[in-house]
């Protein structure tokens, strides 16, 4: 395998390609308040850390790109996380990638096709689906990061309004995907989280104890599967934006068309689908407004075909940053929702949570960053009774870290 | 430039040796000065356009912008591509007959690219979609933008008829031009006022102020 990326990289195909290689290195100090286990090391606690995390490398990401000079690339991305408890090293994202050049009327096709992210988060922008805002990912975005990944395709056309004289650009994205059948699992199961820790590509999450593990849910594995699939449909989303001068408006529909009769070896399909929204909004330079919201379902069945898991989901925020010389504060508010629809004894994935996040940074130099934050998050989840733990919850996190963005 | 173009001129025209100095002054609706609008004049009598200007006009790419946005050359003359920045950058024109793409690495500067096609030029970055720039290509030597009082100055125009173009990308008309017969019999100042706002100029800056983005 090493002789053969070896070879590949000194072929003449890579050789005459423009490379790059770029990434972030994310080291951080950790506390957090409560001594709740995280939902990562298979606990009901909703951030990323455990209380006894208390140096990590919350981020080392690599970003290889080679490009072409027919408009293909190819980028491979990979990270390494450890924090000393829930330590991972891999892939993220593999894809090629075409971008062609505006028509006379502004008009370009752009394609991908590997292992992506699909076109949903306005916070992940920066190198390895890092946040230049915060230090965590909105809940919303951090469940995108550990269940979310598409397999496939996408097509986008883009209509660039500067060459018709519009201040109007539009964006349409359609991709088909598969290894996503399980998509929802975690969601029902440990509910929403905040961090920074992307799912790798050959990574399985642990499933939170609860009673119907026992019971209607004993054919689970010990640890989900993420990117698997198991009904050999494509899934489907569809997402659009507008922008007009500073405002940016998204819209998507997403559809894993999983065939919910299925469950093989541990792993069962989940159907689930939801639309979301969001957009960005610059009030000034320095001053911008963020929110997302996202609305759908996820369900499963027994072999037997009645639904043994059946959630609706909610969740949405708005995140106020703003920028002066070497500074930057940005505040996040965010709330979220899962109302479980099944009578399945044992297995209570209803959840309720709002929390407030809080966050500065300051510019070092040109690539280098401190940055701190504070993070509240409020939440009820019956399910921690499974665990004789209270139900409703208040936790706080605090963390400070250097982050260091490079090219080589 | 303009002064480098009008020393070498040495051509003669039948009509007249006089030397004269002609002002076009381009005034948005609203009355207020539009800078870096396009003026050409073309000489009626086109067979005698016999000089060519060779210098090649420069574009630079800093800060992830195009400098000057809006240029100006002659039929044949050449533009040259300078990237300060950092980064490379993916220049491409839309224009049909003035189509051509290449990649610019960072502190590098690209061959000549030649335009032989008259017409606006319109530029973008693949990598950077904000990133804008224009050059109008004239079939003559007497060119030059409008500066900040909105004025753009001939000096040393010789007598005669000439079709006068004023031109800017965000110019609210048909292909974004005015164009007007005007006759050079002596130093003469011409004011004209667009019939429409200008339309607005696109900021070249990402809405993003933040610089590592994944660009992919």
């Amino acid at each position: 395998m090493a002789k053969f990326i070896i070879l590949l990289l000194f072929s003449p195909v890579i050789l005459s390609a423009e490379q790059s290689l770029n990434g972030i290195i994310d080291s951080r100090f950790v506390a957090v308040s409560d001594d709740q286990e995280s939902y990562l090391n298979g606990g009901y606690g909703k951030f990323s850390y455990d209380s006894n995390a208390q140096l990590a490398l919350a981020q080392l990401g690599l970003q290889y790109s080679a490009q072409w000079e027919n408009n293909i690339s190819v980028h491979v991305i990979g990270n390494a996380f450890s924090d000393g408890s829930y330590n991972g090293i891999g892939l993220t994202e593999v894809f090629l990638s075409y971008k062609g050049l505006p028509s006379e009327g502004g008009w370009r096709l752009k394609s991908k096709a590997g292992v992506f992210y699909p076109k949903i988060s306005l916070e992940n922008i920066a190198t390895a689906w890092s946040t230049p805002y915060t230090l965590t990912s909105s809940s919303l975005n951090n469940w995108i990061g550990e269940e979310l990944r598409h397999t496939g395709f996408e097509l986008s056309l883009n209509k660039l309004g500067k060459f018709s004289n519009s201040q109007h650009n539009f964006n349409l994205d359609l991709a088909f995907f598969k290894n996503n059948d399980t998509a929802g699992a975690l969601l029902s199961w440990h509910g929403w989280t905040i961090g920074s820790r992307q799912t790798l590509l050959n990574e399985k999450l642990i499933v939170q104890p609860f009673a119907a593990r026992e019971t209607a849910l004993s054919a689970q594995a010990g640890k989900s599967d993420p990117f698997l699939e198991l009904d050999n449909r494509w899934g489907r989303h569809l997402a659009g934006s507008w922008q007009y001068r500073t405002l940016q408006f998204s819209v998507g529909i997403y559809d894993n068309n999983a065939d919910p009769s299925i469950v093989k070896a541990g792993q069962y399909t989940w159907d689930t689908n939801f639309l979301h929204f969001g957009f960005k909004y610059k009030l000034n330079k320095q001053t911008q407004l963020i929110s997302q919201y996202m609305n759908g379902s996820t369900f499963m069945q027994s072999p037997y075909g009645n639904k043994v898991v059946d959630n609706d989901f909610s969740n949405g925020y708005i995140m106020l940053s703003h920028f002066w010389n070497e500074h930057q504060i940005a505040m996040r508010a965010e709330e979220f929702n899962v109302t479980d629809l099944d009578s399945t004894w044992g297995d209570n994935n209803q959840e309720y949570g709002k929390g407030l996040s809080l966050s500065y940074r300051y510019k070092l130099n040109k690539r280098s960053f401190i940055q701190t934050e504070l993070n509240w998050l409020q939440s009820k989840r019956p399910s921690r009774w499974y665990l004789k733990q209270e139900i409703n919850l208040t936790e706080h996190q605090f963390q400070v870290a250097f982050r260091h963005y490079f090219n080589l | 430039m303009l002064q480098h173009i009008f020393i070498s001129f040495f051509l003669v025209y039948s009509l007249s040796t006089s030397a004269n100095t002609i002002k076009i002054k381009v005034l948005d609706s609203d009355l207020s000065n539009i800078e870096n609008t396009v003026v050409s004049l073309t000489p009626k009598n086109s067979n005698s356009i016999k000089q060519k200007i060779l210098s090649p006009l420069v574009v630079t790419q800093k800060n992830k912008q195009f400098n000057p946005y809006i240029g100006v050359i002659q039929k044949g003359q050449s533009v040259v591509f300078k990237n300060n920045d950092d980064i490379t950058h993916h220049v491409y024109s839309v224009s049909t007959n003035n189509r051509f793409d290449f990649k610019i690495k960072s502190e590098t500067q690209n061959r000549n690219i030649q335009l032989n096609s008259l017409g606006e030029v319109a530029m973008g970055c693949n990598i950077h979609d904000w990133m804008s720039g224009f050059v109008l290509v004239v079939d003559t030597p007497f060119y030059t933008q409008t500066n900040s009082q909105s004025i753009a100055t001939f000096e040393n125009m010789l007598l005669g008829e000439y079709q006068l173009v004023i031109w800017h990308p965000q110019l609210d008309t048909p292909d974004n031009q005015i164009v007007k017969t005007i006759n050079i019999t002596g130093n003469k100042q011409w004011d004209f006022t667009l019939p429409r706002k200008l339309l607005p100029i696109p900021e070249q800056a990402n809405q993003e102020e933040f610089e590592f983005l994944q660009g992919y």
